[in-house]
């Protein structure tokens, strides 16, 4: 039987929410009628893909219909968002259609940009990077990628950069968003990435969330927590927050701490658990070792700023001796939070009979003390030994689809390689032999991290700079210096896009870039996931995937040997390539033949099986048993180690000038710089410009009113934006909080560019600044 | 001429009387489920501004405790940059 587009379209609206509720309420049913009308929807129409947008990676299903992706579903069978999806998962493949694409390549000529062959536009950039590595050196051209480059993009970036040039010069913007994380990691465990994955959502009873708003951020795992508190009741939910968001109204208890103060707060659990007697013993004894680094270590403000951490070991009483400091009583009064409350969280995670999981993000990742702050959540884990096994799982989510995948794994950060750190000898001969150069081209010495990159640019010692999917115009903090960088006289910027931005504002060049479906890939998601998709459709014009944008130029510069692929398999030849680094069980990875067939694979994938907790030598083939329960084989101790890492102040704080803290972060409508959702009409009218969250309370004082424009002032820039009272989300009194997706807005002309010593990840959530009226409204009339 | 699907979780005791309010809203179609308490309704507006205003009118329907979004069709028209104020 025939059916008009209409009635199939209305078909597969049907199927997308019978596949939901199933996934939701097994052995649901909708009856013979409904059964009738899905049937036969046949499977080739539609094609799997993990979600373009956030770190959760949930399975999409796109439709394909004559060249064009025309609907999007939740993929029923992944084991990620079992048929859900989020708003802008739903409305994901519009962002193929924007009318502005890019589709030509250009080239700033008298000051505009104007359209070329993509083939001139490849031999200029080639030709631009040897003139400035013949004049100035191989560490004045740099790379700056992205949490969203596809697995084999990321990769030929590290073998261009790391294996061909010699440079170390290659960044990412996961750098703003998880190097905290993997710091956090590194120190506590020795390896990157959680030890857990999704299914403790089906175990746990008690969620913490640090700082994390998730109910707009990661919204299908969301969903899954509040789905377990509909089924079992002795789920709790408590939201640790700086600000009451759609989070805090849908956990059982919310509570609102002063900015940096987390630092505090997790020491007063440890304190808690210490007190009370609720120590694992057995665990701590067998498992655990502490360490004390140092401290009083600076917010990398300065140019020529330089930190090494060390690990000094300390003992189970020095580190009771150091809690002493963190009675609930004191960290009252530097976070706000009663110290019954502390006590009652203590309880929680101190309960033996309870599973935890605590989830956090950009909370804690963008933070002066970010690397101990992921420390320190990991400290009450291990001090109650809830950790590693179903249920109890420290959870570090991230924000980019590969951020984990890309950047992580492969390592596209200026000290990492695909395995390991430039730093290792052992590392790099593994890169050189698997790379087939000289191993002396590695150069062993880790040059800039993000920030760092972009002040190099400003003092010129970098000169070139290819920019990939990302909008740094838009997100550096401390925009103002970084864009004068950009633009000074002597700098050449490259950047691949998809659509103008800020950023293609500012460059000499500008590559049209191919789009997630458009080309093959592979992303990595926060649960060590790996997943394929396929190209489904042509890209535009002349678009061009990223990574065979730099195999092209690689091979005008005479690196071609490095990369002998063709370019219908080069994917393929890639991964085959890249999981050489990765044939190890504690990160084997699976063959590309697997993760095409599959729904995503979790690594370590040994024997055919994938690994959910990492450590536990119940599930993880890397974990010996000999040494018990768990074994922690990423430091050589095989132990975990707790770090005693105090409460130490943020670098600015709010005083009578500048008297409000500002917080700036994502809505759940938008992507990072809005660069994709505001072309999505229903994305962009939902929530079409930015704006500034004010307490009502510090509003009336100051009179303003709900929709008046004001003026945000920092020491180091200004934005005008309306003012919102008691929408989405409500600080409380003495801070503000501004979206970052807004171009026209650019609230990162405001933030500070301080940073983790350690991870290098900047603090995007604590500034000073001060509020002025401006005395009308967005369309200039006087505000009432 | 959008199309869209939604799961709906009524309130305890709503299912019916959610199932009447959406079926009265134009362009909706409810399916009720036969063993549990829960609806799937598929939308069809004439376009985006038709779209928003029933999302608009599904917002403010008394006896929903969840409305999730799980099918959305492509829109024809695509936005460009977004003007700047
Ligand atoms: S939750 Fe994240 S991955 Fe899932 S659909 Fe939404 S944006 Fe995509």
């Amino acid at each position: 039987m025939r059916t008009d587009r209409r009635t199939f379209v209305k078909r597969l609206a049907l199927a997308s929410a019978a596949g939901a509720a199933a996934s939701l309420m097994p052995g649901v049913s909708f009856g013979e009628e409904v059964a009738r009308a899905i049937e036969g929807l046949s499977q080739p129409v539609w094609r799997k893909t993990p979600c373009r947008f956030c770190g959760v990676g949930c399975g999409l299903l796109v439709a394909i219909e004559n060249g064009r992706a025309v609907a999007v579903r939740g993929d029923p069978d992944s084991p990620v968002n079992g048929g859900l999806a989020c708003v802008k998962g739903y409305h994901s493949v519009q962002m193929l259609y924007g009318r502005d694409r890019i589709t030509r390549a250009m080239v700033r000529r008298n000051g505009r940009l104007v359209e070329v062959p993509m083939d001139e536009a490849l031999d200029l950039v080639a030709q631009r990077m040897r003139e400035t590595i013949e004049r100035y050196g191989k560490d004045a051209v740099a790379m700056y990628g992205s949490g969203q480059w596809t697995i084999p993009a990321g990769y030929v970036a590290s073998k261009f950069f790391k294996g061909g040039i010699g440079t170390n010069n290659l960044e990412a913007n996961a750098r703003l968003c998880m190097s905290s994380a993997v710091s956090g990691f590194m120190t506590s465990f020795g390896l990157d990435e959680p030890m857990g994955c999704y299914e403790d959502i089906d175990h746990a009873d008690v969620f913490v969330l640090w700082g994390a708003n998730m109910a707009e951020m990661h919204p299908v795992l969301f969903s899954r927590i509040l789905e377990q508190r509909e089924r079992r009741r002795a789920v709790t939910i408590v939201d640790l927050a700086t600000r009451t968001t759609r989070t805090s109204y849908a956990a059982d208890r919310s509570l609102i701490f002063t900015p940096q103060s987390d630092l505090a707060i997790a020491n007063a659990i440890c304190h808690e658990i210490v007190k009370r007697g609720w120590v694992n013993r057995e665990f701590v004894d067998r498992y655990v070792a502490f360490k004390r680094g140092k401290t009083g270590i600076g917010y990398g403000l300065e140019d020529d700023f330089r930190f090494t951490e060390e690990a000094v070991d300390a003992t189970w009483d020095e580190y009771v001796r150091f809690l002493e400091d963190y009675t609930p009583e004191r960290v009252e009064r530097i976070s706000g939070v009663p110290a019954r409350e502390i006590r009652w969280l203590a309880s929680l995670y101190g309960d033996p009979s309870r599973k935890v999981m605590s989830l956090w993000c950009m909370g804690v990742n963008q933070h002066t003390r970010g690397t101990w702050m992921n420390n320190l959540i990991y400290n009450i884990h291990l001090l109650t030994g809830k950790i590693a096994s179903p249920g109890n799982s420290p959870f570090s989510l991230t924000g980019q689809p590969s951020a984990c995948g890309t950047v992580r794994e492969v390592g596209t950060l200026t000290n990492r390689l695909p395995k390991g750190e430039v730093t290792n000898e052992e590392d790099r001969r593994l890169a050189a032999e698997i790379w087939g150069v000289p191993v002396e081209r590695i150069d062993p010495r880790p040059t800039h991290h993000t920030v760092s990159m972009f002040r190099a640019l400003d003092r010129g010692e970098i000169r070139f700079l290819w920019i990939q999917v990302t909008n740094p115009m838009v997100t550096m903090p401390n925009l103002n210096r970084y864009r004068s960088a950009a633009q000074k006289e002597g700098r050449f910027i490259v950047v691949s896009e998809v659509y103008p931005t800020p950023t293609t504002d500012i460059a000499d060049v500008v590559l049209p870039s191919a789009l997630w479906i458009e080309q093959e890939g592979m992303f990595g998601n926060s649960e060590r996931r790996t997943q394929h998709f396929e190209q489904m459709v042509r890209p535009p014009g002349d678009a061009m995937s990223d990574a065979w944008q730099m195999i092209e130029v690689a091979r005008r510069m005479g690196l071609g040997e490095l990369f002998p692929w063709r370019r219908e398999e080069h994917v393929a030849e890639i991964w085959k390539e890249y999981i050489r680094f990765h044939d190890t069980p504690e990160h084997r990875m699976a063959p590309y033949e697997e993760l095409k067939a599959r729904r995503g694979v979790m690594w370590p994938y040994v024997d055919g099986r994938e690994t959910k907790w990492r450590y536990n030598t119940k599930y993880d083939p890397a974990a010996d048993p000999a040494r018990g329960e768990f074994d922690f084989y990423g430091h050589p101790d095989h132990r975990a180690w707790i770090w005693l890492r105090p409460y130490e102040a943020p670098p600015e704080w709010p005083d009578e000038e500048y008297p409000f803290w500002l917080s700036t972060g994502r809505v759940l409508e938008h992507w990072h710089t809005g660069s994709l959702t505001r072309r999505i009409p229903t994305l962009h009218r939902a929530v079409p410009r930015a704006y500034v969250e004010i307490n009502r309370q510090d509003a009336e004082e100051l009179g303003i009113r709900n929709g008046e424009m004001v003026r945000i002032i920092s020491r180091r820039g200004s934005m005008a934006a309306e003012a919102r009272i008691d929408y989405r989300a409500q600080p409380p009194r003495g801070q503000v909080f501004v979206p970052f997706f807004d171009e026209s807005m650019l609230v990162n002309e405001l933030t500070l560019d301080a940073y983790c010593p350690i991870s290098g990840q900047p603090d995007y959530k604590k500034c000073a600044v001060r509020i002025e009226r401006m005395g009308m409204t967005l369309g200039g009339g006087p505000a009432r | 001429m959008p199309v869209c699907s939604y799961l709906v979780i009524p309130e305890r005791g709503a299912t019916e009387a959610c199932a009447e309010r959406l079926s009265a809203l134009p362009g909706c179609e409810v399916v009720r489920a036969e063993n549990r308490d829960v609806l799937l309704l598929v939308t069809e507006t004439a376009g985006p501004a038709e779209e928003r205003a029933l999302r608009d009118a599904l917002a403010s329907i008394p006896g929903i405790r969840s409305l999730v979004l799980t099918f959305g069709e492509l829109d024809t028209e695509t936005a460009g940059r977004p003007p700047w104020p």
